[in-house]
């Protein structure tokens, strides 16, 4: 069982869920759809460079696999690279939800109230 | 979508920061969008948007490469400062390491920069394999004619070496050589100052020029820029100085530092050469046949005279039998001693395997990654091995500089680093230490780490791999040093037999001086007949004198002089036609007392014998007459008028590894052509000095000049020095390995005892005594030096056998030899062994179980 190389920082959470959400539903998760997955569950427009680079490094780790989908003529005939977790990716996934959700747990009266 | 001027941009811009191969996949995602967008809001605003998103995209991608190089750059500091810190942390075996490999690099370095400078490197002239040439004995121009008509040739010319002495600068005598004009050119080499000789140069009128070596203008002339054109005084005669060549030129011997011009047409001198550049494409083979036939034609070389190859490139031949098979078997062994030395580090390095693998199983799981961990191994392991390679340039290059000491003659080339050489020999003393250095780290963060951390703690444990490594690599060390220890002790051996040979005449006490200006003096030969009798009497009459003779040749003589067939009559037929190389020795009477040797047969020489009177030496006896009474028989060299034997002399050795130059001797009366003499003598006390001789002679001509020449005993150490550094050379290899072998022992024999001081308290606690935990430890030293031996006793006589050419005296079988290794090899392993046997006869077991 390869160890998990360090902890996940939260906007790499939240990239990998965005991933897993998009394979769930049967969506191809390629970069764009990954920006419009993010902005519309977490509302937050996050900018394309990091999406990309972050992308980048998570596959480094092993936590993400990417391989070439489908062209169309609005892509300019041009691949999409679509991306899903590892397992080992799920478990890293896994782990910092559920450091996050211990974290607050007892915390409840007060994050509500904000 | 169409390619527009903005898409055009967007592209240009990115493929300078998104990586090629997401390029397309990105560029298809932006494409995407913006088609949205243009459908949505207009072309203005998603241009605008497309601009915006594109700068995100290289801004974001530049700044993950600038801050990967950082981190990369920083784990870099980090590894190296962590490597010099464990290094610092263990000092003696740092340095232990760091100067095996830099012993190991320095020696082999050196070695074949040597042998590359006198075996391997043609002679540092243009085009070597072209330039050939020929020994002569005497001045042939028709030779040089004959050979130029053949049209083989660019350039034909001749040299011949000779000594000249600087009269104005404190009397220096400098090795130099008489050369036709055209040998620079023909050699392809360039002045750093003034020219070469031109054709003019050659013309008995114009021969008052010299060309200097940088050598002799550094060390005589200061460097002075105004030497060119200069006149100095050179043996008796006023020259100038037209040029001079670079310090690395030497020609044609390789301590040649002075030239003056030759005419073939009144060359002088023996030991004359005939040097020829081949036209391009013309076979070595195919002119090597031609020259022989014009020698043959020419007939100042018999036609069954077969030794060695008529012609040789330049540069070949100032070796001699000995040095090639000398310099390979050194060359073998420093092979032997690196492989020892590299098999010690390793077998230190992974001594420690255990307790290193435990440290990494450590970390592990402490959490730190197989590839940090085995970077950082590496890590340490370059450093140590960057010392040891530091080091060990800095060891070539001493040796390297005081190389040309030993081998300067020898070649013409310059003795410098080989290049290739030290990194093939860093390459592989660095391969060596960072392999070995790896092995703990690829075991201790393989699998459980868990399982390494328990895994040593048991009593007296060490890994099976572990114990295999370093006993395997000791047994193999033992084994080479043995055999280099057989090699080099035959070539001690052979040295001192030569030291102490019985050379067949006693040298000691006698002082030779050279006569010249004789022919100036007696012109015509029968009035220098007179004079030498007329010299000799007059020395003998000197009250210091005890005895004295005169000789054209003095022993031991350095090349053959009386080079011919030898018909030995009377009757010959062709069967009794042998070839011999002799050397002749032309004498008065007094030679034969004054050197010791003893008339066996015969009679000496006596006043009425002319030069048709000879006497051999045993082995010239032997030689043609086997078995037979050699007095009053007659021998013809080549066409000449036949000899008379009248008697047989002892034979004079020379001891030397090289066969060829121990001649057998033939002796004639002194002729009446000398042009120099050699006044050979013994004095009841001193001799007088070189002024008083040279008054003295005045008396009988006051032409004659005197001078004295070094004894015999130094041309007999001439001979010496090679055999000598093969032997202190060899010698010091032997060492090396020896001790490096015992001190591998050693430090696997103490880590062994430290790491089973448990079960050897226990032995004692259950009433080992003390000589039996001893027994215990000697025990386990001999069971890695006995196969070692073995294995050492079989390469020591596969080397022994090889190096029969080297031997003098003794043969591979030598029993002080073997007898001398095995005491050697035991007693090293004991006295090894000796302080861990004593560390574990000192272990109390009370001590060990109150730390338990």
């Amino acid at each position: 069982m390869p160890a998990i190389p360090g902890a996940l920082g939260e906007f790499e959470t939240l990239l990998l869920l965005a991933v897993l959400h998009l394979t769930e539903q049967k969506q191809e998760a390629y970069g764009s759809a990954i920006r419009a997955e993010i902005e519309w569950r977490a509302g937050r427009d996050v900018p394309r460079g990091s999406i990309y680079v972050t992308l980048d490094r998570l596959e480094e780790k092993g936590l993400l696999v990417s391989r070439e989908g489908g062209t169309s003529a609005a892509r300019g005939h041009r691949p999409k690279r679509i991306f899903k977790v590892t397992p080992t990716g799920v478990r890293a996934v896994k782990s910092a939800v559920t450091a996050v959700s211990r974290m607050q747990r007892g915390l409840e009266a007060v994050l509500s109230k904000a | 979508m169409k390619r527009d001027l903005l898409w055009l941009v967007v592209e240009r811009r990115l493929r300078q920061s998104v990586p090629p191969k997401h390029l397309a996949s990105t560029l298809g995602d932006l494409a995407e969008d913006y088609a949205r967008r243009l459908a949505s809001g207009g072309r203005i605003r998603a241009g605008r948007w497309l601009i915006r998103e594109a700068r995100s995209l290289a801004r974001a991608y530049r700044a993950a490469l600038a801050m990967g190089a950082e981190t990369k750059r920083l784990m870099l500091i980090d590894d190296v400062r962590h490597a010099w810190r464990r290094l610092r942390a263990r000092p003696g075996q740092s340095i232990v390491c760091a100067g095996l490999v830099a012993l190991g690099i320095g020696l082999s370095t050196a070695m074949f920069s040597v042998v590359d400078a006198l075996l391997l490197q043609p002679a540092p002239f243009r085009d070597p394999d072209r330039l050939i040439l020929q020994g002569l004995f005497r001045p042939e121009p028709a030779v040089m004619e004959a050979w130029r008509s053949t049209g083989m040739f660019e350039a034909v010319e001749a040299g011949s070496h000779a000594t000249f002495r600087l009269e104005d600068e404190g009397g220096r005598t400098w090795p130099g050589a008489l050369v036709t004009p055209g040998v620079f050119d023909m050699l392809g080499v360039r002045p750093i100052r003034g020219r070469m000789f031109g054709a003019a140069d050659a013309r008995t009128d114009a021969r008052d020029v010299v060309v200097l070596s940088e050598i002799v203008w550094r060390s005589t002339f200061g460097g002075d820029a105004d030497v060119v054109g200069r006149r100095i005084r050179l043996d008796g005669a006023l020259v100038t100085v037209v040029g001079i060549m670079p310090a690395s030129f030497r020609f044609p011997t390789p301590v040649t530092v002075a030239w003056r011009p030759l005419d073939p047409a009144s060359a002088p001198t023996a030991g004359f050469r005939i040097y020829g550049r081949l036209k391009r494409g013309i076979a070595r083979a195919e002119a090597d046949a031609r020259v022989s036939a014009i020698a043959i034609q020419m007939a100042y070389r018999p036609r069954s005279y077969r030794r060695s190859p008529p012609i040789a490139t330049v540069g070949e031949v100032e070796l001699g039998a000995f040095t090639p098979p000398a310099l390979w078997l050194l060359l073998g062994g420093v092979v032997l001693v690196f492989v020892v030395l590299c098999s010690n580090v390793c077998s230190l390095l992974l001594a420690h395997l255990s307790s290193r693998r435990r440290e990494f199983g450590m970390c592990t799981a402490l959490g730190a990654s197989r590839a940090r961990l085995m970077r950082q191994a590496a890590a340490e392991h370059l450093c140590l091995a960057a010392l040891g390679t530091a080091m060990g340039i800095g060891l070539a290059w001493s040796l390297t500089a005081v190389a040309p000491d030993i081998f300067l003659g020898r070649t013409l080339n310059p003795v410098d680093i080989d290049v290739r050489a030290l990194a093939a020999a860093s390459s592989l003393g660095v391969a060596a230490v960072v392999l070995a250095g790896l092995v703990p780290a690829w075991m201790g963060t393989r699998g459980d780490p868990l399982e390494s951390l328990r895994g040593t703690r048991q009593v007296g444990a060490e890994t099976r791999m572990a114990r295999l490594a370093t006993r395997g690599l000791l047994v193999g060390e033992i084994a080479l040093a043995c055999s280099l220890l057989v090699g080099s002790a035959l070539l001690v051996r052979s040295f001192v037999n030569l030291v102490y040979a019985d050379r067949g005449l006693n040298v000691d006490g006698v002082v030779r001086v050279g006569l010249g200006g004789l022919d100036h003096a007696f012109p015509r030969g029968q009035a220098m007949a007179l004079a030498t009798a007329a010299i000799d009497a007059h020395v003998a009459a000197w009250p210091e004198v005890s005895a004295s003779a005169l000789s054209r040749e003095i022993p031991p003589l350095m090349y053959a002089t009386g080079r011919a067939r030898v018909t030995a009559g009377p009757g010959a037929t062709s069967e009794s036609e042998v070839e011999v190389e002799s050397d002749l020795y032309r004498v008065s009477a007094g030679f034969f007392p004054i050197y010791g040797i003893p008339i066996v047969r015969g009679r000496l020489f006596g006043p009425g014998d002319s030069e048709q009177d000879v006497i051999i030496g045993e082995r010239l006896a032997r030689l043609l007459w086997p078995g037979e009474d050699p007095l009053g028989r007659t021998l013809a060299f080549g066409r000449a008028e036949p000899r008379q034997v009248i008697g047989v002399a002892r034979e004079i050795e020379l001891p030397t590894l090289d066969h060829e130059l121990d001649r057998p001797e033939l002796y004639t009366p002194l002729g009446s052509t000398a042009r120099t003499l050699f006044l050979n003598l013994r004095c009841r006390a001193a001799c007088p000095n070189e002024a008083t001789m040279r008054a003295r002679l005045a008396s009988v001509h006051p032409v004659i000049t005197a001078r004295m020449v070094p004894s015999s005993e130094d041309a007999y150490q001439s001979h010496l020095q090679l055999p000598r550094a093969t032997a202190q050379v060899g010698g010091l290899f032997a060492i090396v390995a020896l001790v490096t072998a015992a001190g591998g022992l050693f430090s696997v024999l103490t880590y062994a005892v430290g790491r089973r001081r448990r079960e050897l308290g226990i032995r004692a606690a259950l009433g080992a005594s003390p000589a039996q935990m001893r027994h215990l430890v000697v025990r386990e030293g001999m069971t890695m030096v006995a196969p070692g031996l073995a294995a050492g006793l079989l390469g020591g006589w596969i080397v022994a056998r090889s190096l029969a050419a080297l031997h003098y005296g003794v043969t591979a079988a030598d029993p002080v030899t073997w007898v001398g290794v095995l005491g050697t090899i035991l007693i090293t392993s004991l006295a090894a062994a000796w302080r861990p046997a004593r560390q574990a006869m000192r272990v109390d077991p009370v001590t060990l179980l109150r730390e338990e």
